[in-house]
């Protein structure tokens, strides 16, 4: 259970105003001038040293993404890149940042940007985040007038400038390719890798793109020291996390949490319980739509971090918790999941391209019991052709609900499918 | 040079190869739909896939480099499997309808599909279709079967630069389209029908006309335009199906025009196949005797000076070289290969030809053009230049009527007066050029066919060497043809004798009388007024101006109709083959000479056309080397004194790509392109964004 | 219609029926046991196989036991006789007897003609 004390974001709920005296008050923008004077290394090292992994889903260490980046300042501007895209499925986290806590995210821009060495950051927001764009850009504004952003910023005699970049609304933007794309003024499909984006990013520069909770969690890690924070979580799944809690819960919500919290007291202390008792529980996507769901026998005694999700075969991703009780049609859900992947496919790579709508398409059928028991093993066979031979991930992303859901229920779909056939032929007799 | 293992091979390449090209280095093919080794990496058919030891995922090896001590495995159970998998899902929305496909039989995916595809398919939902889209009168379009690769995209937009074409919506629901329905405007969408490795794009005029099989390969040189782009003739029976690109890295690399794709239907039109005479004011039919005879009667008791020959624009070196002789033997020194009265000086080799190579164009950094438009008179070279500028330190400037050339261009001045500015150093270009290492100009027809042509070309020559174009292993002065046969011509020495008139003269001589008869070797881009009074003998294949005025006709061979030699721009003596015969009663160019030769009592030495390209070589060593390019030697050309600002700006020799020449004048493709390509041009309106 | 067929029939023969076109159809008046039925015609006419209708093909050939009805769609043609030969014969578009206009073919070429 976190203390109070060790909350990142302590306005997470907007019950304070967000603007910059409150923020300052809750210990934003407080002697970031010191931060930035210990210099690029030491900032780069105390980030290794907290081992903070990227919150955007990968789990990448941000302290080595950065020193990935080419060191100085070379005949190209360097680029920071603040995916806030934020269109994982259950996944709202990045939202309250943006809407209670922009200060952090500026700030940490600030002290990021100056780390990769950095003169601009673009913050890349979901084009549905209206009002959440709104109270960034009034934040921006505010710490250019006072002096934080700038030419001289902080009067640390580093320039920065950040810009908010808004998207159109396609999931795929949200990979950080695609996002670069987008960007540019292209059209967001995602580009091969090699070369990485801290190599050739945005308009061909350096680059580094990490998620809004990473740079947000920047600053506070920062003042309160690696040790801190690599003290909280189990070891490697270092620090905390906001987890959203959404689905068959009595209070769903967003909440700061310890990683490696256990999963059922993550659900009874936050977000009262499932509905209907624990026992009523039939399983949980742990990670945002595209981490395979684990049923409860699993989600008894699973812990909410990095490795231990991966252990079970899942994932943390971005930490959207998407609950299930025993009302809910499994298959129907992921049917669901699966024709969402279809929708946002770029059309760029073939596996994902044509592979995600015949998945939707025996899905349907498998919803309705009207495939074959042979058709099982096909669809999965389906979805280890996409998994890993696509550009991006989302092909992977595609391909784990699917199976996920037969890896723990296959019995259900197939008493399905017999039942089908049985009221078929009861029909026709 | 990192060094890898590919299939238990050792294998060193430069740094930054992709795996793909290093295993090609080896022999190994991997497949691929969009990997294209002239476009940029898309690595988005996946198709490609191979094992990479240490790597969990398999890796699309076009766009992988190459690493030190990369173990890669191509045909392994793993890659193997992936692209099996990708194949399956490629087909998956593929209609296979390859029995009523133009691209079947030569077509990538049902290769491929041979190799990795499944004996059956399991996709039993509703297949995905595509509404055609239009492209303008030469491509057609199946977009069901397009698979998405994108090397049409990624042709237009890189190499042609004309981004009209690319992919809307997303997922299944990708298509590629230009975004507003309306022809593709770039001279080289034929093109992208090659690249599309399916067969959602094929070749409009081609349709459903043949298969590839059938089809007679003549490889060839294309001779509508001056670039002398190797060509590969498909026949099938006496008829030209279609023209294809041959790889020449030197010249078109892989790449053709449209015109001299699309203009072959104008070789089964207005085809001159029997000889004529003129009879009471009238052309009338005739047997060889008879028009020979004509022509004996028509040349009986002229005298040397009398007689003139004018070469036209796709001559073969061989009938002019043989032409040259008869006009010798005649005793007349009035014969000329430039018909447009370009103001090409004849003694100095460097002062015709495009020295520095169209290959070369890559290592120039700066580039002044002046009274052309590459864009139109040559279009593979065009966008030679253009990957030159894509590269980066390359400037480039145009003296002339301002035109999109498809790459950023500075533009200096409509008229000489900006060339005149250059040259004397007064423009800030011209430093431009004298700082740079390796300068180049490009002088066009547009401004050596014009009355002061001689004076620009001798300006151009003093800017050449006052800006330093011409040094030790670069020489940056250029002309640009815009007409096969001309610079053959002029190697030829098909130009005025001691004494002898040039067309202009020749013209004018005509007009007075004092020139009485007139061999036109296929010239058609006269004004034939003054040839009313003269006996004209016009010997070509289609029945064009020339034709109109003439006494006698004479049907030759058009150029896929004779073995003939043509010099491209560069110098570049090349040699094209005969893929089908001559219509009717038409005959080889330098046949018919050789017969008109021994009834005009100048029997010509040669019986055979290898008795002949000896002749020519023994006169011209340079026909002895085919395929060789050089600069020609330096010399003092061109005239000098003031240009002539009244004539008005600098404009193309060529105002329609599309009709240059009888073929393409005669193709109803030429004409749908004229009209849906340039006329809807033109008629924008006012809301034209 | 030899004399031999014309004895048989009026010998052997049982009248069935006779056709639109007048042609009359006969079958043995008795069939030895384990033999199957004689069925033959006589022409009206030249006597030539394709002048017989369908409906009494299919009796002649002992498709059917009785003959067909006629017309029974409205889009049926009448029959009519193989043509071959006569001056009614088929000739495919292009051919010298009709006219010898055919269509564009490989190799075609429009020759100028000066105007």
């Amino acid at each position: 259970m976190l203390r109070d004390e060790d909350r990142i974001y302590t306005n997470l709920y907007g019950f304070q105003p967000w603007a910059l005296k409150a923020a300052k008050k809750r210990g934003d923008w407080d002697g970031t001038k010191a931060i930035l004077e210990k210099g690029r290394d030491w900032i780069v090292g105390e980030m290794k040293a907290a081992g903070l992994r990227g919150r955007g889903g990968a789990g990448f260490s941000a302290g080595l993404k950065w020193s990935f980046m080419p060191k100085g300042e070379g005949p190209l501007p360097h680029y920071l890149v603040v995916n806030a895209d934020e269109g994982e499925p259950g996944t709202c986290k990045d939202r309250d940042i943006l809407r209670h806590e922009p200060h952090k995210l500026v700030e940490g821009c600030l002290i990021a940007g100056f780390a990769i060495g950095a003169h601009a950051a673009y913050i890349y927001v979901r084009g549905e985040y209206y009002n959440e764009t709104k109270v960034l850009q009034e934040a921006i504004d505010e710490a250019y007038a006072a002096g934080l952003l700038g030419p001289n910023a902080c009067k640390s005699g580093w320039a920065m400038d950040v810009y908010i970049h808004r998207g159109m609304g396609a999931y795929i933007c949200g990979e950080e390719s695609a996002l670069i794309q987008s960007l540019e003024g292209k059209k967001g499909q995602p580009r091969a890798k090699p070369p990485f984006p801290a190599g050739v990013g945005v308009w061909g520069c350096p680059t580094t793109v990490n998620n809004v909770e990473t740079i947000a969690d920047v600053p506070t890690v920062l003042r309160r020291g690696a040790a801190w924070f690599a003290d909280l979580g189990p070891e490697n799944n270092n620090g905390t996390k906001i987890f959203c809690i959404s689905g068959h819960v009595e209070t769903p919500c967003c909440v700061e949490e310890e990683m490696g919290i256990p999963l059922k007291e993550l659900l009874k202390k936050h977000a009262g319980g499932v509905r209907g008792g624990w026992d009523n529980l039939l399983a949980v996507i742990p990670g945002g739509s595209s981490t395979p769901m684990i049923p409860k026998d699993v989600c008894d005694d699973v812990h909410m971090d990095f490795d231990s999700l991966r252990n079970v075969r899942s994932g943390l991703g971005t930490a959207a918790v998407i609950v299930m009780d025993k009302s809910t049609d499994l298959v129907a859900a992921i049917t669901r999941l699966a024709r969402f992947y279809m929708h946002e496919s770029c059309g760029q790579c073939t596996p994902c391209r044509e592979g995600t709508g015949w998945l939707w398409r025996t899905m349907v059928r498998m919803e309705k019991g009207e495939a074959t028991v042979a058709e099982i093993d096909q669809l999965l066979e389906v979805t280890r052709q996409i998994e890993g031979h696509t550009i991006c991930a989302l092909g992977d992303a595609a391909a784990w609900p699917i199976q996920g859901l037969f890896r723990h229920f296959r019995p259900e779909i197939e008493k399905r499918i017999a039942a089908r056939r049985a009221d078929a032929k009861h029909r026709a007799a | 040079m990192p060094k890898l293992t590919i299939d238990g091979l050792e294998v060193e390449v430069p740094a930054g190869t992709s795996v793909l090209q290093a295993a090609e280095e080896l022999g190994i093919e991997i497949p691929r739909f969009c990997y294209h080794p002239r476009l940029p990496v898309a690595a988005n058919c996946r198709m490609c896939l191979v094992e990479i030891e240490k790597v969990p995922k398999p890796v699309a090896s076009c766009a992988q480099p190459v690493g030190e001590g990369m173990v890669v495995k191509t045909n392994s159970p793993a890659a193997l499997q992936a692209r099996k998998n990708v194949m399956e899902l490629l087909l998956i929305n593929h209609p296979l309808d390859c029995p009523i496909c133009d691209q079947g039989g030569e077509c990538d995916l049902q290769d491929q599909a041979v190799a990795y595809g499944k004996d059956k398919g399991r996709y039993i939902e509703e297949k995905r279709a595509v509404t055609e889209k239009y492209l303008g009168p030469l491509i057609k379009t199946a977009m069901t079967r397009c698979i998405h690769c994108t090397r049409c995209v990624r042709f237009l937009t890189e190499i042609a630069g004309v981004p009209e074409l690319g992919m809307v919506n997303r997922g299944e629901h990708a298509e590629i389209t230009t975004y507003v329905e309306r022809a593709l405007t770039s001279e080289l969408s034929g093109n992208i029908v090659d690249l599309c490795p399916v067969g959602a794009l094929t070749s409009k005029p081609y349709a459903f006309t043949a298969r590839p099989w059938e089809l007679k390969k003549t490889e060839s040189i294309d001779v509508l335009d001056a670039v002398g782009s190797n060509i590969r003739i498909d026949t099938r029976g006496n008829q030209v199906m279609r023209v294809l690109p041959r790889l020449h890295e030197d010249v078109n690399e892989e790449w053709l025009g449209d015109k001299s794709r699309a203009a072959i239907d104008g070789l089964a039109k207005r085809r001159l196949d029997t000889p004529y005479v003129r009879r009471d004011g009238q052309l009338r039919p005739a047997t060889w005797a008879e028009a020979f005879a004509a022509i004996e009667a028509g040349l009986s008791g002229l005298k040397g000076a009398e007689i003139a020959a004018i070469a036209g624009d796709l001559a073969d070196a061989e009938s002019m070289f043989a032409l040259k002789l008869l006009m010798q033997a005649l005793g007349s020194p009035n014969l000329d290969c430039r018909q447009d009265g370009a103001a090409l000086d004849p003694k100095v080799s460097a002062s015709w030809r495009f020295n520095t190579g169209i290959a070369g164009i890559e290592q120039a950094d700066a580039l002044l053009i002046v009274g052309s438009n590459p864009r139109i008179e040559a279009p593979v070279l065009n966008a030679r230049i253009r990957k030159r500028v894509l590269k980066g330190g390359f400037k480039v400037a145009t003296v002339g009527v301002k035109t999109d050339l498809t790459y950023a261009a500075q533009h200096l001045g409509d008229g000489v007066e900006a060339f005149q500015a250059v040259v004397d150093g007064e423009n800030p270009f011209f430093d431009v050029l004298k700082t740079a290492e390796r300068p180049m100009i490009v002088l066009g027809m547009g401004a050596l066919a014009r009355a002061d042509g001689a004076r620009i070309l001798g300006a151009a020559r003093h800017l050449a060497e006052k800006a330093g174009l011409v040094k030790d292993g670069w020489n940056g002065f250029n002309v640009l043809h815009t007409a096969a046969a001309r610079v053959g011509g002029l190697e030829i020495g098909f130009v005025p004798g001691k004494g002898g008139l040039d067309t202009r003269g020749i013209l004018k001589a005509a007009a007075a009388g004092k020139v009485k008869a007139v061999w036109l070797l296929g010239a058609d881009q006269l004004p034939t007024n003054p040839l009313d009074s003269a006996f004209v003998i016009y010997q070509g294949h289609h029945g064009d101006v020339g034709a109109q005025v003439a006494d006698v006709i004479l049907p030759g061979a058009a150029y896929t109709e004779k073995d003939g030699t043509y010099v491209n721009t560069e110098g570049r003596v090349q040699r094209a083959q005969r893929a089908v015969f001559p219509p009717g009663e038409a005959r080889e160019d330098w046949k018919i000479l050789r017969a008109a030769s021994e009834v005009l009592g100048h029997v010509l030495p040669f019986d055979s056309l290898d008795a002949l390209r000896d002749a020519l070589a023994a006169a011209v060593p340079a026909f002895a080397t085919p395929d060789a390019a050089a600069p020609g030697a330096w010399g003092d050309f061109g005239e000098a004194g003031a240009l002539d600002a009244a004539l008005g700006p600098l404009g193309s020799a060529v105002s329609n790509y599309y009709m240059t020449d009888p073929i393409s004048r005669a193709s109803p493709t030429m004409a749908a392109c004229t009209l849906e390509i340039i006329e809807a041009g033109n008629a924008r309106t006012g809301t034209h964004g | 219609m030899n004399l031999g067929t014309r004895l048989y029939t009026w010998l052997r023969g049982e009248f069935v029926g006779e056709d639109t076109f007048g042609n009359r159809y006969y079958r043995d008046r008795k069939t030895a046991r384990g033999n199957r039925e004689r069925r033959w015609v006589m022409f009206n006419g030249e006597p030539e196989a394709t002048k017989v209708p369908p409906e009494w093909h299919a009796w002649l050939h002992h498709t059917t036991d009785a003959p067909l009805e006629g017309a029974r769609h409205a889009w049926q043609k009448v029959h009519r006789p193989n043509l071959s030969g006569t001056k009614y014969a088929y000739f495919p578009a292009g051919h010298d007897r009709r006219g010898g206009k055919r269509d564009k073919a490989t190799g075609d070429y429009e020759s100028w003609r000066p105007s």
